[in-house]
């Protein structure tokens, strides 16, 4: 296994695609936080006629979004390059023909991509803060509930991971893993807003569960407490199921 | 007796076809052991079920006298179907990341890719821009990575030209005999094999029809005597008045006939009937022919 991970650490790193991708990530940081400073002068300017500087962005706040912004995209075409690379190339059989099991290849890829994928929430993070504090003012408030929302954030990243090295591994072919992964939130929160609408229920809101609105739900300053357990507990089952289906659907597949 | 690769009864299915069907080989320690077969009939599939690329619907596989495959498999190099490789990396870069995986030393890769006539462009270009024989001698080099005790290759020398092709059979027979390195090789071209194998392996149809040793197949070819003469029938006529014809057939404007050891004989008798012999020699039945006759083609 730990030949395996060196193998994949030395291609990941090797490849400009995670380079091309960190770079792009950043600049829609850069690009949102400008346009946070500037939309609501603007807005205001418009309605009112008069220029106004004010905004309730915070430094930590931004930051704290920056997963919303565009690391959902960006991991998807990240995982989709990463774990069908060997598939596409058919250089997997390089592999498990000296004796290295489906398993551990499996493993060793989710867990390098996860790393990358870590790699690209944090530089996201910092990379916000720092644009956060050149545009916003620096005042917080501290959270009642920053450990579990710190918490929830990163389960976000295992669970987007997990859901997008699920679709890639399965699928095992850059171009439509990427269109999948690309498309799915969008098609599942379109999913879940019509199962709303089925159950026409108030107390039950099944898009709430989403992995794009658990992430959204945490990232709010004002978090319902009631919420934030069952937030927790969402991404964690994201997180086992995917990992799981991925991990047996693929322990014999052929190459 | 001790075989490195043994398969007993192993069968893979596709669906409703039975790409291979109860294949039992057997390859000692130091073979060269040529896997022939037409196309489709089975010879990639067995070797994928070797290299555990595949699952076999039935049927064992024994590796170096052991059934834990993928512990034996690592000291396997192979060569399967087209050569497989990261085409934004060169040379160089490729062999790096699976020496990782190989458990080579870096040392080691340089030597490979010189010895495959690599080392000029080894970290200059990348594998995409490589011509179709650059990448089978770079397959090459991948499957001697590390040093493998057996080398499994499928159809080495395909996209190579003649000077490429002889220096993979010097390669081969270095390393077999130098190094007692075993292998499982499989071609189409089947002269080109049988200058290396000592060990015959035919397939058709998914069925293994013969598994015999070189020696054994060239006494199996037939010698006949090829005559070329000015009038055919009238020959045929006269060999058999003097009860010198035996079996015989009209090929390519040739007469074949298998009484070799009576060759002097039916040439004085020909000239001394007036019958022009334009070409007369001992022909000997190729390894195309036994082949295509153990194959039914």
């Amino acid at each position: 296994m730990g030949k395996l991970i060196k193998f994949e650490f030395r291609k990941i790193f090797k490849s400009k695609y995670l380079y091309v991708l960190l770079s792009i990530s950043l600049v829609l940081v850069a690009i949102t936080g400008a346009i946070q400073k500037l939309l609501p002068t603007v807005l205001t300017f418009v309605a009112t006629g008069f220029l106004v500087e004010e905004t309730t962005m915070t430094p930590y706040a931004f930051a704290k979004s920056s997963l919303t912004i565009s690391f959902s995209l960006i991991s998807g075409i990240l995982i989709s390059l990463n774990a069908t690379e060997d598939f596409a190339h058919s250089t997997i059989k390089n592999i498990f023909s000296k004796g290295y099991s489906r398993k551990s290849v499996f493993i060793s890829k989710y867990l390098v991509s996860l790393v990358a994928c870590f790699i690209i929430a944090v530089s996201n993070f910092i990379f916000a803060l720092i644009i956060g504090s050149m545009f916003f003012d620096s005042k917080e408030i501290i959270e009642e509930y920053a450990f579990y929302i710190y918490l929830g954030q990163i389960l976000a990243v295992i669970a987007y991971h997990a859901l997008y090295f699920f679709i890639a591994y399965s699928l095992r072919r850059i171009g439509p893993s990427i269109a999948i992964c690309v498309l799915i939130s969008g098609l599942a929160a379109l999913l879940f807003t019509l199962i709303d609408y089925l159950l026409k229920s108030s107390d039950q809101i099944v898009s709430r569960y989403w992995i794009d609105n658990v992430v959204v739900n945490l990232t709010n300053k004002n978090t319902d407490d009631e919420l934030l357990v069952p937030n927790l507990l969402t991404l964690t089952g994201y997180i086992v199921t995917f990992f799981l289906g991925g991990f047996f659907i693929n322990s014999r597949k052929e190459v | 007796m001790d075989y490195i690769i043994e398969t007993n009864q192993l069968t893979k299915k596709f669906g409703s076809k039975i790409a291979v069907d109860k294949v039992s080989l057997h390859i000692k320690k130091g073979d060269i052991y040529g896997f022939i077969g037409k196309n489709g009939a089975g010879k990639t599939t067995a070797m994928r079920l070797i290299l555990g690329l595949a699952y076999p619907n039935s049927g064992t596989i024994s590796l170096f006298g052991s059934n834990d495959l993928n512990t034996q498999r690592k000291k396997i190099g192979s060569l399967i179907e087209t050569p497989s490789f990261y085409s934004n990396a060169t040379a160089y870069e490729n062999l790096k990341r699976f020496s990782i995986l190989y458990n080579s030393k870096e040392e080691e890769i340089e030597s490979i890719l010189d010895f495959v006539g690599l080392k000029d462009v080894m970290k200059s270009k990348k594998v995409g821009q490589f011509s179709l024989g650059m990448k089978q001698r770079l397959g090459i080099a991948l499957a001697l990575l590390g040093n493998p005790e057996v080398l499994i290759l499928d159809e080495p020398v395909n996209g190579l030209d003649p000077a490429g092709i002889k220096e993979v059979r010097d390669l081969i027979l270095n390393l077999n005999t130098q190094k007692g390195v075993t292998f499982l090789i499989s071609s189409h071209l089947l002269d080109e094999l049988a200058k290396i194998a000592n060990v015959f392996g035919i397939i058709n149809n998914g069925v293994l029809v013969e598994e015999l040793e070189a020696d054994k197949l060239m006494q199996t070819f037939n010698k006949t005597l090829k005559i070329k003469v000015s009038d055919v029938d009238k020959t045929l006529t006269l060999l058999k008045k003097a009860s010198l014809l035996g079996s015989y057939k009209i090929e390519g404007g040739y007469l074949h006939l298998g009484n070799v050891e009576k060759g002097p004989e039916i040439n004085s008798l020909l000239i001394k009937s007036g019958i022009e012999v334009y070409e007369m020699s001992i022909s000997k039945a190729g390894f195309e022919d036994y082949f295509i006759e153990k194959i039914g083609g």
